[in-house]
């Protein structure tokens, strides 16, 4: 077994042993007594980085701990010049390594995740949820990426796949229910602990490895460059994201999908250390083709989005006439486990959504005793899905917490509902890698490029 | 005549687990800034109450609004006084010159520098290496809790503790409560008292 | 043991007596003076009256004083047999009245406008104030000689001692008629 990356830690000197975070920690990796410093068993650990989100035990600029801050800043990958205050639990970053990447004459493509452009405003000081795609697109430019792509356009990819490996999975009478794999952390979990029903896992890889995996085949192709020229960068709200893009599964013939992967907070040092003003760029369309997204896209950040984007498609697909209303506010809701069923040309799909990856193991004892009910789950580990990730802007106060959750998820909704295209399947440039790369969902190249397997993982 | 002392915010150490949210919600009260999320920040976590934590106990410590403060009466420039029941420091008058640090029994003051629109404001002293010459350096004042008097909620502190360990004390109702409750405990017992 | 004054709540009528007595000891004005000043009116022993009981609480000079080792000012000490405050040290911070759990200690405002004693002088705006058993009155304390219904008692440390070990003896004599 290989050693994983030690990504989720606890600052000794910081942790007052308060366990806070062994209260939220989904899968009991937090070790210590209490009052004294905790430590994270990263065997364990998913990576959600909720201690990270939950953690106040600061370090207080009128007590300054033994080891200098300059060097802590080093430890967790920060820019000298961060000013923010550092706490206990820190997700490990790579915004240093991605700088010096920059400035090298690799040719860098860069993606961002749904719920980073709902999130980063507020780093800067605008408001809860602030809708900033385009000052985001404006500054990745400005940082120096050569191409500014949307991990959007592979969440309509994703829907594509997925929702035909759904229907091939009913129609042949293969293992149901069919979970989503978006959700790194889930599926560690999967793998850790119900090892047995990975086959029950969509074999589609995460939007983020589809875009990486799309960078460097298709995506250089069109601008003429060797996969090897290729510097790949996934910007997420979500600290597992780093995990996923090293996993061995994850490169092709030794080349990575994903190079590095930033968090949120990550992006927001970077555009400080480049000197930017976030809050007065202009706003800036992301590249085509790899850029191009629809509102079904963009709902991926949201608890019930992956399936709300799939039902949109697969009553499509099914019936062959649009979806009489294209808000299925039925799949929508916050933090639990939630079940609707959707009748299709005579034919009733029975689905799952779970927000909360501490609420997933009673349907995974039901399918274990064949008992599940349900065609299709959509599980992602964190309480709101993605836009309260890990990798998120930390909000300082809990009683803060859900309001800016809530802020965040109108906000997704918003973008969603004003766009021109809202389903996966009329995204015009999906349909063009279709017609001019990937042949037909499923097919050889997907199934090479965009489809991925999970193995058994001790703990 | 008790009903004119100053409340103030105790802390119960059974129930204190050191998370130190207090002093964050704390700073965050007294901030003036909107900025909610830790990288929105521009100005450091300036607590007016501390999480002491010792192998024994661990628990917040602030302020008591003493009667007769010794704070205020040591003060050269008169920039504490009693406002509203409650000890307040003037920052415009403070001038750093930390004698009621000395004087708090319980270590409730701290020299914090002042910020304004989230930068720190700076004022020319004497550079020490050349006295002929202006530098700049931090305004400092004297930081305590205030009660968070401007505030509609009531004290940040005791609003956010997620094991309820904090309160803000009417000393003269508790008193009262105490007597009552002396009282009644005569009521469970048979014995003969006298 | 140090002593202390407790009342029997079956005997008290709630005449209030003792907290008049109580107030006229510990100040230096005779009763007219005092109305005739408006001075305020300290009494420390408080009578409290609700529907079900009527009984003057006051301190019990605890003998491991949970005030005396809150205060940061070394102001309430061990002395003549009572825990004492020494008015002097008192800053006013109110850790006694956290500490007290029956409620016995408050802290009072100086007059400037009423005459004191000699050794007053040092005296801050604001002080504690708690029974200290009026030690320094020739009658003994004021609250005992006054109730009308004779529901208080001094205990000292051979009354409690006494008590306690009829009551054992009490508790044998009951096991041997059994």
């Amino acid at each position: 077994m290989t050693k994983v990356r030690e990504l989720i830690k606890i600052d000794p000197e910081l942790c007052t042993g308060c366990e806070r975070c062994k209260d939220v920690c989904p899968v009991n990796a937090i070790f210590g007594k209490k009052g004294e410093p905790h430590k994270v068993e990263s065997s364990r650990c998913v990576f959600c980085g909720h201690c990270v989100q939950i953690c106040s035990g600061y370090s207080s600029v009128l007590d300054e701990p033994d080891t200098p801050r300059a060097e802590k800043l080093r430890e967790r990958g920060m820019f000298e010049s961060t000013t923010e205050p550092l706490f206990a639990a820190y997700c490990a970053g790579d915004a240093l390594e991605v700088a010096a990447a920059l400035k090298t004459d690799k040719f860098s493509m860069v993606q961002c995740a749904p719920s980073v452009r709902v999130a980063i405003g507020e780093d800067f000081g605008m408001p809860a949820g602030s809708l900033t795609p385009g000052k985001m697109a404006a500054a990745l430019r400005r940082i120096g990426f050569d191409r500014v792509y949307d991990t959007n356009f592979a969440a309509d990819l994703t829907i594509m796949e997925e929702g035909h490996e759904l229907l091939a999975r009913i129609n042949s009478d293969a293992t149901l229910p069919m979970f989503t794999s978006c959700c790194p952390a889930w599926v560690r979990f999967m793998e850790q602990h119900y090892s047995d029903l990975l086959p029950h896992l969509s074999s589609c890889k995460s939007p983020q490895q589809m875009s990486g995996a799309l960078f460097k085949t298709y995506g250089a192709d069109i601008d003429g460059k060797a996969r090897e020229e290729i510097y790949s960068v996934a910007v997420m709200p979500c600290t597992c994201k780093k995990y996923e893009s090293a996993r061995p599964e994850m490169s092709m013939e030794g080349y990575r999908d994903v190079d590095a992967v930033l968090t949120t907070r990550e992006l927001a040092y970077l555009i400080r250390e480049a000197g930017i003003d976030f809050t007065s760029l202009p706003d800036e369309d992301f590249d085509r083709p790899l850029g191009t997204y629809t509102g079904a896209g963009n709902i991926f950040g949201v608890t019930g989005g992956v399936m709300e984007a799939a039902l949109r498609t697969a009553y499509e697909l099914v019936s062959g006439e649009p979806v009489p209303d294209t808000d299925l506010l039925f799949v929508r809701g916050g933090e639990g486990t939630r079940t609707a069923s959707i009748t299709i040309k005579d034919k009733t799909f029975k689905v799952a959504v779970v927000a909360g990856l501490k609420y997933v193991a009673p349907l995974l004892e039901k399918v274990r005793a064949g008992e599940a009910d349900v065609d299709f789950v959509e599980v992602m580990c964190c309480p709101s899905g993605c836009i309260s990730g890990g990798g998120q802007p930390k909000v300082l106060l809990p009683t803060e917490r859900d309001d800016v959750y809530m802020c965040r998820r109108k906000s997704i909704y918003s973008h969603d509902k004003d766009a021109k295209i809202r389903k996966s399947h009329e995204n015009p440039d999906v349909q063009k890698a279709y017609a001019d790369f990937l042949g037909e969902p499923l097919g050889h190249t997907s199934h090479k490029l965009l489809h991925t397997t999970y193995t058994k993982r001790d703990i | 005549m008790s009903s004119s002392l100053s409340n103030f915010i105790a802390a119960d150490s059974e129930k204190c687990i050191g998370c130190k949210l207090c002093e964050i919600a704390c700073s965050q009260a007294h901030s003036g800034s909107t900025a909610f999320t830790v990288g929105a920040l521009t100005s450091p976590i300036l607590p007016r109450l501390y999480v002491v934590q010792t192998p024994e106990i661990t628990v917040p410590v602030q302020c008591r609004h003493c009667e007769d403060a010794p704070c205020a009466n040591c003060c050269p420039v008169s920039a504490i006084s009693r406002k509203n029941g409650a000890i307040i420091v003037e920052n415009k008058l403070c001038v750093g010159c930390k004698t009621c640090m000395l004087a708090c029994p319980f270590g409730a003051i701290e020299l914090l520098p002042v910020y304004e629109n989230g930068k720190p404001v700076m004022q020319p002293v004497l550079c020490e290496e050349n006295e002929t010459s202006v530098d700049e350096a931090p305004m400092l004042f004297a930081g305590k809790c205030d009660l968070c008097m401007d505030r509609a909620k009531g004290p940040a502190c005791v609003e956010i503790c997620p094991e309820k360990a904090l309160s803000l004390i009417d000393p003269a109702r508790m008193k009262r409560d105490r007597n009552i409750k002396a009282a009644m405990s005569f009521l469970n017992t048979s014995q003969n008292f006298s | 043991m140090k002593s202390f004054v407790i009342a029997d709540p079956r005997k008290c009528i709630g005449c209030g007596a003792c907290e008049i007595a109580c107030a006229r000891a510990n100040t230096e004005l005779s009763i007219p003076e005092a109305a005739k000043l408006r001075a305020p009116f300290h009494s420390r022993v408080n009578l409290i009256t609700t529907s079900e009981i009527t009984i003057p609480i006051q301190c019990r000079q605890c003998e491991d004083a949970p005030c005396a080792k809150v205060c940061p000012a070394e102001g309430i000490i061990y002395s003549d047999g009572v825990v004492h405050i020494r008015k002097e040290n008192c800053i006013g911070c109110k850790m006694c009245i956290l500490a007290c759990p029956i409620g016995a200690v408050d802290i009072l405002p100086l007059n400037r406008r009423l005459p004191r004693a000699k050794d007053d002088s040092d005296i801050p705006e604001f002080y504690a104030s708690k029974c200290e058993l009026c030690s320094d009155r020739v009658g003994g304390p004021a609250c005992i000689e006054i109730c009308p219904a004779k529901a208080f008692t001094l205990i000292d440390g051979d009354v409690l001692r006494d008590t306690v070990r009829g009551r054992r003896e009490n508790v044998l004599l009951k096991l041997f008629q059994k």
